[in-house]
């Protein structure tokens, strides 16, 4: 199999519209959750979110100005702004006229954007009959992020759109990543997005999952493994990776951040008290096993746990499943923390943007505070040191560091990243 | 209004549809808007959307198929405004 690398990284996320600015946030503890006028028009409970403080003028250089007019769904634009990030970061030119039959893509979303839906819905109602134009399609379709990237940076390996709820991100990466070790593709584009959508976030709330509780207190909303967590944040963004064969990057002399190891993408099947909304223990541990098998990763390895953990319930059994599944408790335990702290759950964009942080971890020797977690839940310190969860930056070099999502529908994913 | 007028404010509509090498081409009557000028053929409906609203008129489905060049749509529009 082939050793697979990551070249290059693009964010655009909630506290940091690009890697350098994402990087600073997260160093210092920065929250990008903000209030929500759209959530406040909707009368939604929860009214913060993790908002992209994004232009879309970042575009204007590399789409036509037919292109981007009424390029108008949010989540299209943070997926495109990401990935011509991370492809300029790892050194790639953008523009080659020539398709490159070595390189693809896979960009996922766990949700259609409702907000740019609704547009099309209101012009439909109100046409009459009358054409409303053509650009709603390829915005609304689930490849239409993978679309613009390919076209625009010629991809011609694989180009295909994954959906996987929260675990989308991760997964993608992993797809991509396992195209390479297959030798299938020497270079692959991977990320995920997901739009500012006060429509999907509102049904979210209807579901009691979030936290309606903090809305004047919009940093200090999310509060992962918290015993004053209230429900999760909802929030946008993109995050995107350029990994390669790392004999490819090498010969290229490649700025090389990390090596995936590999990791794993499975179901709780719904069985074992998994259900659409709740994640099986045993199909959580199982997942994080089965990838610790497949990357070859021994758990005392692992320096860094980069969780899920959306300031839910869920928090506890997170943590239970990562000490059941290392076989790691208390002092023992790797240290954890949770990126949503800071940008709430940005869903289908969640993984990347949270790969994207794990990776800038592991290359800059830091692990970033875990913020709002001045008082962990009882459950969690019944498990594991109190000290694991850092409140401040802690400088450290790391040999492992291990990223997982959980998702509706008892989806796990789990990928684990080293130094070469 | 004149087909001179026509003509300059057709451009400046089809003007947003170009990439660089459609601006880089001759725009002239006999420019065919796919071959000559590059426009995406999927945004041609849009073009005639912009049309329509310039010039407040109709422009049914059965004269799509006249507009070929810069010339014929010309042609279509003065039709239209009468």
């Amino acid at each position: 199999m082939k050793r697979v690398v990551v070249t290059g990284l693009g964010v655009v996320a909630p506290n940091g519209i690009n890697v350098p600015e994402f990087r600073k946030a997260i160093e210092s503890g920065k929250s990008g959750v903000r209030f929500s006028t759209e959530l406040e028009l909707l009368r939604s409970g929860c009214q913060v979110a993790g908002l992209p403080n994004f232009e879309s003028n970042v575009l204007n250089e590399y789409f036509t100005s037919n292109t981007l007019r009424n390029l108008n769904s949010t989540g299209v634009q943070y997926g495109c702004a990401a990935a011509i990030e991370a492809w300029l970061d790892a050194g790639l030119q953008v523009g080659e006229q020539v398709v490159d039959l070595d390189a693809g893509c896979v960009f996922g979303s766990a949700l259609p954007d409702l907000s740019f839906g609704s547009e099309l819905i209101s012009k439909a109602v109100a046409s009459n009959g009358a054409r409303i134009g053509t650009r709603y399609i390829e915005q609304i379709m689930g490849s239409g992020t993978g679309a613009y990237i390919t076209g625009l940076l010629g991809l011609g390996n694989y180009s295909v759109a994954t959906s996987v709820a929260c675990a989308t991100g991760t997964e993608a990466i992993l797809n991509a990543a396992n195209r390479i070790r297959a030798g299938f593709a020497k270079r692959m584009l991977a990320g995920s997005n997901e739009a500012t959508d006060a429509y999907t976030w509102f049904a979210f709330d209807g579901m009691g999952v979030t936290n309606k509780y903090s809305n004047n207190d919009a940093g200090g909303a999310s509060m992962p493994m918290s015993q004053h967590a209230k429900g999760f944040i909802p929030g946008a963004g993109a995050g995107a990776l350029i990994l390669e064969d790392l004999e490819v990057a090498l010969a290229r002399g490649a700025r090389i951040y990390a090596e995936i190891k590999g990791g794993w993408t499975s179901s709780g099947g719904g069985r074992n008290g998994g259900t659409m909304t709740a994640n099986s223990f045993e199909g959580m541990v199982w997942c994080i096993k089965r990838a610790m098998l497949d990357a070859e990763v021994d758990p005392g390895d692992i320096d860094l746990i980069c969780g899920h953990l959306t300031s839910t319930k869920g928090d506890v059994k997170e943590v239970q499943a990562w000490a059941e599944a290392l076989g790691r408790r208390g002092s023992d335990f790797p240290v954890i923390n949770s990126l949503k702290s800071m940008i709430g759950h940005c869903l289908g964009a969640a993984g990347s943007i949270e790969c994207v942080a794990a990776v800038l971890q592991l290359h800059r020797s830091f692990i970033h505070p875990s913020i709002n977690c001045q008082l962990p839940h009882q459950e969690i310190i019944d498990l594991i040191d109190e000290q694991r969860i850092p409140q401040h930056i802690l400088k450290r070099q790391m040999k492992v560091v291990a990223k997982a999502n959980f998702g509706f529908g008892d989806v796990s994913s789990c990928i684990f990243f080293s130094g070469i | 209004m004149e087909r001179s007028d026509v003509f300059a404010l057709l451009k400046k509509l089809i003007w947003e549809y170009l990439d660089e090498d459609g601006k880089n081409s001759d725009f002239e009557e006999h420019s065919n808007l796919l071959r000559d000028l590059h426009i995406n053929s999927a945004h041609l409906i849009d073009l005639v959307i912009d049309v329509e609203d310039r010039f407040n008129i109709t422009i049914e489905d059965a004269l799509l198929g006249k507009m070929t060049t810069v010339g014929s749509s010309v042609d279509v529009i003065l039709s239209k405004l009468g």
